[in-house]
């Protein structure tokens, strides 16, 4: 989460395919490498318009949305047909294959359309649909990866297994991926507490470097109604010392 | 950018400086505040420690002790441990049984005092942990330590397949395919208990980002409250979250930053000039981004 997070720089990364509206000079490197517009018009540094190019989604926000250059179309594997096979039953799926941030990525989208402001034209069909589309998507998306997908990552991860799973979790998206490495690493650190115990707590390094700590002899003076961290050791020791001799 | 977090929180607590110690040896070491009855064998008047004064100490008269500190004496055989009112065979029996049976899908709440039914006992939080020590340094204090060990194992093993019955009926819930009322009452307060809710609480956190989906959308359902349904959710992720922030309040707040689930940012994202989208931070609005990278950038837009 975040701008140095990678996994959400990775996730922008993923391409929709969007048509020009207008002729945009100097973009005809979105051309893809192996176009096939033989269009007379075909300039080598303008991009025409209705040109399909393929567009990462941090570009959609200023190029799709508040500047309305390009139309953009879910992808295939957000479309209606997918989605209710999604509905009909997630878990089967290889979502990876389709998106390896297929989760992320929607919401994104889903976020982006609905934020992006409504044209005042009423030729502008497109983006309403587009917005009507994302809602359905997005509640498709929330249901999936609550749903059975879910309970079949916490079976895997949550049992106390030793054998290999690559088999499932080469099926899951990174965020599932994430879920199931949680899980599975709060099950084993549990089956080892319970083999093993606790383990040694060291002592914090605040601590443990307060003796080399300079201490100028103004210092020591200082601060008369707070005492110095070491100063509490020193009445820590005495006291347990007491004690013993004590007891 | 609206996404979900995905970095996954580890096991450990602290960052590699300082060493790094796993929850569940943490969870250890705070329920050695737990008070348990000692009968001491030596005479000593009250001991001042910083947090607390204990004592004094009559030879032959019990006194209630924090544990750790009943394990020191008991380590030198100064005293003897009188085992909780719960640690007994009866009780757990009944704990037991309760959880096994199929019908029963919460966990155990409470149940009479074995000798005194006025009272109410629950078992404690740190249950696990108290009673590992208490067996291994004192069994010869507690009455039928090996049965009692054998239930306690079983305990643990319904109630952590419980657990994961729980959240997978959580997740059923929440998509569609059965009613909202385990979302109402989902609540971590009356259920699990220490080991369980560090073992569970990552995966469930998770579980719950992901039903928030990206920003706008998933905070402006929960804050419209469309539904009951929402409402329901909604109150079990507040009290999940206030509970975690408790729980990390009580390790002193060592906690990797990632494992947080923070509030998020209001306001629009709007453009800057590098064309990204950039947040807007309102005054005294709580941050997400922990590293020091992430609070300079932001400190820059407030």
């Amino acid at each position: 989460m975040g701008y140095y997070d990678i996994d959400d720089i990775l996730m922008e990364d993923e391409h929709v395919t969007a048509i020009a509206r207008i002729d945009c000079a100097s973009l005809a490197f979105l051309r893809p490498y192996n176009s096939t517009n033989t269009a007379a018009s075909t300039s080598s540094t303008t991009l025409m318009t209705n040109e399909k190019v393929s567009l990462p989604l941090w570009t959609l926000p200023f190029l799709c949305f508040d500047s309305r250059f390009f139309d953009v179309t879910l992808p295939k594997h957000f479309s209606d047909s997918f989605r209710k096979k999604l509905d009909a039953g997630g878990d089967s799926f290889n979502l990876r294959l389709k998106s390896p941030y297929f989760y992320s990525s929607g919401f994104l989208l889903c976020s982006l359309v609905s934020s992006s402001p409504s044209s005042r034209r009423s030729s502008d069909n497109r983006l309403t649909l587009l917005k009507k589309e994302c809602t359905l998507l997005l509640s498709v998306l929330k249901k999936t990866f609550i749903g059975s997908r879910l309970r079949k990552t916490l079976d895997w991860s949550l049992s106390f297994r030793d054998e290999d799973c690559t088999s499932y979790t080469s099926t899951l998206t990174t965020e599932e991926l994430t879920l199931f490495e949680i899980g599975a690493r709060a099950s084993l650190g549990y089956q080892e507490w319970k083999r093993k115990g606790s383990r040694f707590i060291q002592v914090s390094g605040i601590v443990k470097s307060k003796d080399r700590r300079v201490v100028s002899p103004e210092d020591k003076g200082g601060d008369k109604g707070v005492k110095q961290m070491g100063e509490f050791e020193e009445e820590e020791g005495k006291k347990r010392r007491r004690i013993e001799e004590r007891l | 950018m609206s996404s979900l977090s995905l970095h996954p929180p580890s096991t450990n607590i602290g960052n590699k400086d300082n060493g790094t110690v796993s929850r569940y040896s943490m969870q250890d070491f705070l329920s050695e505040d737990t008070k348990v009855e000692i009968v001491p064998a030596f005479d000593c008047p009250t001991l001042s420690f910083i947090s607390c004064d204990y004592g004094p100490f009559i030879a032959g008269m019990s006194v209630p002790v924090p544990l750790w500190l009943a394990v020191e004496l008991r380590k030198q055989f100064r005293c003897r441990i009188t085992p909780p009112p719960w640690l007994c065979e009866s009780y757990l029996t009944e704990v037991l049984n309760y959880e096994k049976d199929p019908m029963n899908e919460t966990f155990f709440t409470s149940s009479e005092h074995p000798s005194n039914p006025d009272i109410q006992l629950t078992l404690p939080y740190h249950y696990q942990s108290i009673a590992r020590v208490l067996i291994d340094v004192c069994p010869g204090d507690i009455e039928r330590v090996k049965s009692i060990n054998v239930i306690l194992q079983d305990i643990d093993f319904l109630r952590n397949s419980k657990s994961v019955n729980i959240l997978k009926r959580l997740s059923l819930s929440m998509d569609g395919t059965e009613g909202e009322e385990v979302q109402r009452n989902f609540n971590m307060r009356s259920g699990w208990k220490g080991m369980e809710v560090q073992e569970f609480k990552g995966v469930t956190v998770k579980m719950l980002e992901g039903v928030r989906g990206g920003d706008g959308e998933g905070r402006g359902e929960g804050r419209g409250g469309r539904g009951a349904g929402n409402d329901g959710r909604k109150e079990g992720r507040r009290k999940f979250r206030n509970e975690r922030r408790r729980e990390e309040d009580g390790m002193g707040g060592d906690e990797t930053p990632t494992a947080k689930p923070g509030r998020k940012p209001t306001g629009t994202p709007t453009i800057d000039e590098d064309g990204l989208e950039v947040a807007q931070i309102e005054e005294g609005e709580e941050l997400e981004e922990p590293t020091r990278q992430g609070a300079q950038r932001l400190r820059r837009f407030r």
